[in-house]
């Protein structure tokens, strides 16, 4: 296990580039993000440990970070004060381009993988932006109406964004549909379930017991492999995935194990069930969703399997990613007690 | 995500093919019309000089200068007290000048504009598309009935009643403020924005008088009753599309999710505050989060709870050992230190004062 201390600042993402194998960044807020300065490390995997070659400060808390898919030099950071900041490797402490458009904290952006030529920011002023990195101004926005801790591309399409809310909802946006009142939503799917009918009130069974209250949901992910499957975590400390095929079907997997909020979830690059998890009970964990397993239950919800936990972090632990390269496995997390851990995922499965 | 749209038809899905056409620039198109003499629709018929002294005495609410033409012609189908005028009524009404042979026939149409032209508007919009516009303009005198020939515009005017109540957008407002305002004066650039906003306003203020009182509009003018059963048997046409846009959305939301009743969680119940909210209520508010977030977690005896930085903090916020100042955390100031000696050396003195008086 390789380890970098982000001394006075407390993580609160990391990402892998996805052009080099050896590079990897941190974003990360001072006094774990209350107030404060935020700083954006980009750290070097060397013979000799983690380096940190780069680093840029901001004004105000970086709460989440992204490479460009585009340049393999540059990076986004969603900052406190509602910018969005674009650093480049090879020009020092400033960013070569910026946007402040969201009127209160960003807390996520995300790439286009497919056409690599824009972003997608969400914010708690209950927006999602799109921009392109040549452009001075948004292309779009989308409201939410809620604030939203996370939002994505599909990996399989460039006109699909989702996004997860405080108000317990995925919402679905397809941007090819023309604008109408509905700004593009396709799908509004509760986290939480659909509210209970007498159709389904009895069919519906819940492993987990009653169908739980409407929770904050803090983070999502699109599965690599199946493009209809997402998965979401948050307050309720319950990892869930859905298939969009069936956006009213509720939940197809329940995975339950972390004691806390789940804070950060990333599915594998490399299997289509393996999922990990970092949660605010200061652990990631290890999950498999079971669909690659052949008795896969025909009941839905089915349950997930917990593959392993590290428990190393002594802090909340606020960002996960995989390495894209390399043996397959490797990942790194980071967590506001200050360190950036980069560990083999194969060496928990118990 | 086209999988949700497959399988059986059904309303909505018939609905979201209506609201697939972006429609956003239509009001820019009608906005752009400058004059109305571009519109086709517009301009005065070519009888509008003999109309004009007809549409006067029908406001006047006596017959027409022409004894022989006695009724308006907007009642054709339902009662109304102009009918008192005779039996004759009807062939009065032939003798109008508006009314065309070929109009005269299609009495269940309630606007009686759609009728000015000898052979109907579609002919007269020909005529005037080959360049004979300036021939047929008689007077440049525009009647207040030619600025309402969509039948949107009288609906608007009732207030969106046969609407739901939901009808508020859309490019008929302009014309609503303009049928009434708009009779006499020459002709005017009749979108503008003014009347728009004053077209919403008017919307906006009859559907709340229909939400108070449903029936009250009802009595409040023949000549809007009878509009109002007019637009009704035309029904599928008054569905404008921003209508269609508004309502499918509406349902959409509606199908998706019981999301609008669901309280506020989280982030969301944090209501934005300004400055000086902030500056005074933020010392107690982090306080009292940090209490509840140490209340939360006060069943875990794990040793990295116990070990955790980020809880001590929150302890020292509970008890308001720390502050925060601007973009810092600060211990607590010594000024708040020094008045608390004062005070205890004050609470001293007064307790000694006491003492010393009894």
């Amino acid at each position: 296990m390789l380890q970098f201390q982000t001394t006075g600042f407390n993580g609160y993402a990391v990402k892998y580039s996805p052009y080099i194998d050896s590079r990897i960044a941190v974003g990360a807020a001072q006094n774990f993000g209350l107030v404060g300065n935020g700083r954006v490390y980009v750290l070097e995997l060397t013979s000799q440990g983690i380096l940190c070659p780069k680093f840029y400060d901001t004004q105000d808390a970086v709460y989440d970070i992204a490479w460009s898919e585009a340049n393999e030099n540059q990076l986004l950071a969603a900052c406190g004060d509602g910018t969005v900041k674009l650093f480049d490797v090879n020009v020092a402490h400033q960013p070569i381009a910026q946007w402040s458009e969201h009127s209160r904290e960003v807390y996520s952006v995300f790439w286009n993988q497919v056409t690599k030529d824009n972003f997608v920011t969400s914010s708690w002023d209950g927006t999602l932006k799109l921009y392109n990195p040549e452009r001075a101004q948004s292309l779009l926005t989308l409201p939410t109406h809620s604030c939203t801790y996370s939002t994505e591309f599909s990996p399989h399409s460039p006109s699909i964004i989702s996004a997860v809310t405080s108000d317990s909802h995925i919402r679905i946006f397809d941007i090819r549909i023309p604008a109408s009142a509905a700004n593009h939503l396709v799908h509004l799917i509760p986290i939480h379930g659909p509210a209970p009918t007498l159709a389904n009130i009895n069919t519906r069974a819940n492993p987990l017991g009653p169908r739980p209250p409407p929770s904050e949901c803090l983070t999502h992910d699109w599965n690599k492999y199946r493009g209809t499957i997402l998965a979401t975590a948050g307050v309720d400390q319950i990892i869930r995935t859905f298939d969009l095929r069936a956006p009213r079907a509720g939940a197809v997997t329940l995975m339950s194990g972390h004691r806390y909020a789940v804070r950060r979830i990333s599915w594998s690059p490399h299997n289509s069930d393996l999922l990990l998890s970092g949660s605010y009970d200061m652990s990631v964990k290890l999950w498999s969703d079971g669909n690659a397993m052949s008795d896969a239950s025909m009941v839905t919800p089915n349950l997930g399997r917990e593959l392993g936990e590290m428990g190393a972090h002594t802090e909340f632990v606020t960002g996960v990613d995989w390495c894209l390269f390399g043996s397959q496995g490797w990942v790194a997390s980071t967590a506001w007690d200050q360190r950036l851990l980069v560990w083999d995922a194969r060496t928990i499965i118990t | 995500m086209a999988e949700s749209m497959c399988g059986p038809s059904n309303a909505v899905n018939t609905f979201q093919k209506h609201t697939s056409v972006d429609r956003t620039l239509q009001q820019d198109r009608l906005i752009n019309r400058q004059s109305p003499s571009q519109g086709f629709r517009s301009s005065p018929g070519p009888n509008a000089g003999l109309l004009d002294p007809e549409f006067e005495a029908f406001q006047a609410g006596r017959p027409p200068l022409d004894s022989q033409v006695a009724t308006p012609f907007t009642y054709t189908h339902t009662p109304s007290p102009f009918q008192a005028a005779g039996p004759s009524w009807v062939s009065d009404f032939q003798n109008l000048n508006i009314a065309g042979p070929a109009a005269q026939r299609q009495t269940h149409t309630p606007q009686p504009q759609q009728h000015e032209a000898l052979k109907g508007w579609h002919q007269e919009f020909v005529r005037q598309q080959s360049g004979m516009n300036a021939s047929h303009v008689q007077s440049p005198v525009q009647s207040g009935l030619q600025s309402s020939y969509t039948p949107m515009a009288s609906g608007m005017h009732m207030g969106g009643q046969y609407m739901g109540g939901n009808m508020i957008g859309g490019f008929p407002g302009p014309q609503v403020a303009s049928s009434i305002a708009v009779q006499k004066q020459p002709t005017t650039d009749m979108f503008d924005e003014e009347a728009f906003a004053r077209a919403f306003e008017e919307a906006e203020q009859a559907e709340l008088e229909i939400q108070a009182e449903p029936e009250a509009l009802a009595e409040e003018g023949t000549v809007e009753t009878e509009t109002e059963v007019a637009t009704e048997t035309q029904q599928t046409i008054i569905l404008d599309d921003s209508v269609l846009l508004a309502e499918s959305a509406e349902r959409l939301m509606e199908m998706e999710s019981n999301n609008q009743t669901q309280p506020a969680i989280g982030a969301d119940s944090i209501l934005p505050q300004n400055q000086t909210e902030r500056d005074t209520h933020n010392h107690d508010d982090l306080a009292r989060t940090a209490g509840q977030l140490l209340t939360n977690v006060s069943n875990d005896t794990s040793d990295k709870f116990q070990q955790s930085k980020f809880l001590d903090l929150m302890r020292a916020f509970r008890d308001k050992e720390v502050l925060v100042d601007g973009d810092k955390i600060v211990a607590k100031p010594y000024a708040d230190l020094e008045n608390d000696a004062e005070r205890a050396v004050g609470v001293a003195k007064g307790a000694t004062e006491n003492v010393v008086s009894a």
